[in-house]
């Protein structure tokens, strides 16, 4: 950054780290609003906004702001103008520093806290949904490689033809897939169980903007309705392409907080009504001489993570299962999958037992400080649907931006 | 140190520091306890913001009432005393009281100061909030700064840019040696800090600005850091040590009283 920098520019960019840093929305985060008073933005997150700035404009310990001028976004805006706008330009290696180090990692022992009240999860547990506009500042890559993969191929309609069913799709990362699958040609199975409501809105939405879906009510926990829930695919399609197995329920919560009914409901859904349903689908994608399952896992199912001793556990039992069905249906041309991302941006995420820390402890332990976008697994579960994909099968396939290599 | 019973009757000494706890909460029977010209600043807060401003004013002003109350003759204690309050104990003292109290800015900047009656009392204070808990600290004489924070991981760059060299190797070391999570330790030594900045403790630091230039260096034990961080919530346990405060303008030394848990760490700094 130079001195030619002029103020707007630089209260833009204050505010966007501000919004990075706090993960308030820009539009709320008002130039003349008292940092601590309006804003409550207390001083360590201001400590935080402020290394950050550091580091951008590459300023000196000894470069004086004024305290008085560190109460507003405006305030520290104009400080940095009148400093960068009187400093000496550094050295090419002292204005641009190669990055340093981190000073350390977290260690394995993770930061403890009470017992948070036990939220039922429903959909996958780890990986939700992200609403629209996602609340952290990495939106617009995301986005921008959303856009650079949806531009080149909805309408192309490579899924034309095709019946998918994606169980646990009324919200969350189940209702991102169905829609991509939807935008990409598919006729889509929508079900939803606990969330029926948006289950219908679901479909809706497919449907008026041109795609075809249907809405099929049902718990992936009860093979009763499991049994129905086919039933009327085979009866409105006569068989089925691709099956991505997204109903998920459990309990996040400390493992002395667990009871046996916790497991049971989180090993029903998640494992005995994944082996339900993805027999029948097996069965109806025989009829059409093949097709692709992917089950949802999370790299947490292999180290230690807040509150998902249970989900973990049950997620590494979804695994193995994935890699016994690829080799049982493989005979049939079916692969079977799994991918294993990262935590989701989310409604369910920000559910989470002491969410504000778990997300900004996972997002710097990733290599790109940015958790998963749902389309992030929508794009990925896409390639594997596609027709040219065919030697996956049986792979456990993780989507977390380095978390599980740098450590949670 | 256990904490002491939240009992204004238990006349004991009067400590030169004392401490107070309070979960912020919307009480408008808190609120009548605040002056006129503590009101009119409440006002012009946001209102997710004025639990916490309330809390803090009534924390202190029953530290100083407690003081009040207790028997001069005593003598002072040279660490901290800490003093869980809850709405009840709050009762001890009636609005009116509360509202002869006030504690209002400094008018030249600076930290919070304690009026009674309309005049100006040399007893120092200082406030600090944190998700669900705000603490107050009052000192007859001694400077005194104090601060709570939730021990988060926070980014890369924060560390980095907040903390000296010294420090860093500090933190390294010790959670090399305790197991302490780097994320706490780092929140400790920024507690510091900042009951540094709040006390005044040094001239070396206006704002948190100035916080790369100050280095904190606590004389403590490892042990004893592993001993906080192992505490199951803040103002059970104290623990006491000195610390070495470096800044442009030199080097002092306090001593500090911390009280925490894994996840949230309350810091006082004193010249006892």
């Amino acid at each position: 950054m130079t001195s030619g920098t002029t103020i707007d520019t630089l209260l833009a960019d204050v505010r966007q780290i501000f919004a990075e840093v706090t993960r308030y929305p820009a539009e709320i985060l008002d130039a003349g609003a008292h940092l601590e008073e309006d804003l409550g933005i207390d001083s360590v997150k201001l400590g935080e906004v402020l290394s950050v700035l550091r580091e951008r404009y590459a300023l000196p310990e000894a470069a004086a702001l004024a305290p008085e001028q560190l109460q507003t976004i405006g305030g520290i805006a104009e400080a940095l103008h009148a400093y960068l706008s009187t400093a000496t330009p550094a050295p090419a290696s002292e204005a641009a520093p190669a990055p340093e180090a981190p000073p350390a990692p977290t260690p394995a022992a993770p930061l403890t806290s009470p017992p948070p009240p036990l939220p039922a999860v429903q959909g996958d547990g780890y990986a939700e949904a992200a609403p629209v506009l996602p609340a952290n500042g990495h939106a617009s890559a995301a986005n921008g490689a959303a856009q650079s993969f949806a531009a080149l191929v909805p309408e192309q309609k490579p899924f034309a033809g095709k019946v998918a069913f994606v169980s646990g799709s009324g919200r969350g990362l189940g209702k991102d897939i169905a829609e991509y699958l939807a935008d990409l040609g598919a006729a889509v199975v929508v079900n939803s169980f606990h969330s029926r409501q948006r289950g219908i809105e679901t479909a809706g939405a497919i449907r008026a903007r041109g795609g075809e879906a249907l809405h099929l009510w049902g718990s992936m926990a009860n093979p009763e309705h499991v049994d129905a829930v086919f039933a009327e695919i085979e009866a409105r399609y006569g068989g089925l392409d691709f099956f991505v197995s997204n109903a998920s329920n459990g309990m996040l919560a400390r493992l002395e907080d667990l009871t046996a009914e916790h497991w049971e409901k989180a090993f029903r859904t998640n494992v005995v009504g994944l082996h339900q349903a993805a027999v029948h689908a097996m069965r109806l994608m025989r009829k059409r001489g093949g097709g692709k399952i992917i089950t949802l896992s999370s790299p947490a199912a292999h180290g230690y993570v807040d509150y998902f001793g249970c989900m973990g556990a049950v997620k590494a039992a979804v695994e193995s299962l994935t890699r016994s069905m690829a080799i049982e249906f493989a005979p049939y041309n079916i692969q079977v999958n799994c991918v294993s991302p990262g935590p989701v941006y989310g409604e369910l995420l920000n559910k989470w037992p002491d969410s504000e820390r778990l997300i900004t402890q996972w997002e710097d332990n990733t290599a790109y400080e940015r958790l998963c976008e749902a389309r992030d697994v929508s794009h990925f579960i896409a390639y594997l649907l596609s027709e040219p994909v065919k030697l996956f099968t049986g792979s456990v396939l993780v989507m977390d931006g380095g978390i599980s290599s740098q450590g949670w | 140190m256990p904490i002491e019973t939240p009992s204004y009757r238990a006349s004991g000494a009067a400590a030169r520091c004392a401490v107070a706890l309070l979960e912020p909460r919307r009480e408008p029977a808190w609120a009548a306890c605040l002056s006129a010209r503590e009101q009119v600043r409440l006002g012009r807060l946001a209102p997710a913001r004025q639990p916490r401003y309330i809390a803090g004013r009534l924390a202190a002003k029953h530290l100083f009432l407690r003081r009040l109350g207790a028997d001069g003759a005593c003598a002072p204690r040279a660490q901290p005393v800490f003093h869980a309050l809850t709405p009840d104990a709050l009762h001890a003292f009636s609005p009116w009281m509360y509202r002869l109290a006030e504690i209002l800015p400094a008018a030249a900047g600076g930290g919070p100061r304690l009026y009674w009656c309309g005049v100006l009392r040399p007893e120092r204070v200082s406030l600090a909030h944190t998700e669900g808990l705000t603490c107050a600290s009052l000192a007859a004489g001694p400077a005194l700064g104090l601060d709570v924070e939730q021990a988060v991981p926070r980014r890369d760059a924060f560390y980095r840019g907040t903390f000296t060299e010294g420090e860093r190797r500090w933190v390294a070391r010790s959670a090399w040696a305790t197991g302490v999570p780097f994320a706490w330790l780092y929140t400790f030594l920024w507690t510091l800090k900042e009951a540094v900045l709040k006390g005044r403790l040094t001239g070396g630091a206006r704002s948190v600005w100035d916080f790369p230039r100050i280095e904190t260096r606590p004389l403590a034990d490892p042990c004893a850091m592993a001993a906080a961080y192992r505490g199951v919530r803040v103002g059970e346990a104290v623990h006491a040590f000195g610390v070495e405060v470096c800044g442009p303008q030199g080097t002092a030394r306090v001593a500090a009283a911390v009280t925490a848990s894994h996840h949230r760490i309350l810091t006082v700094l004193h010249t006892s």
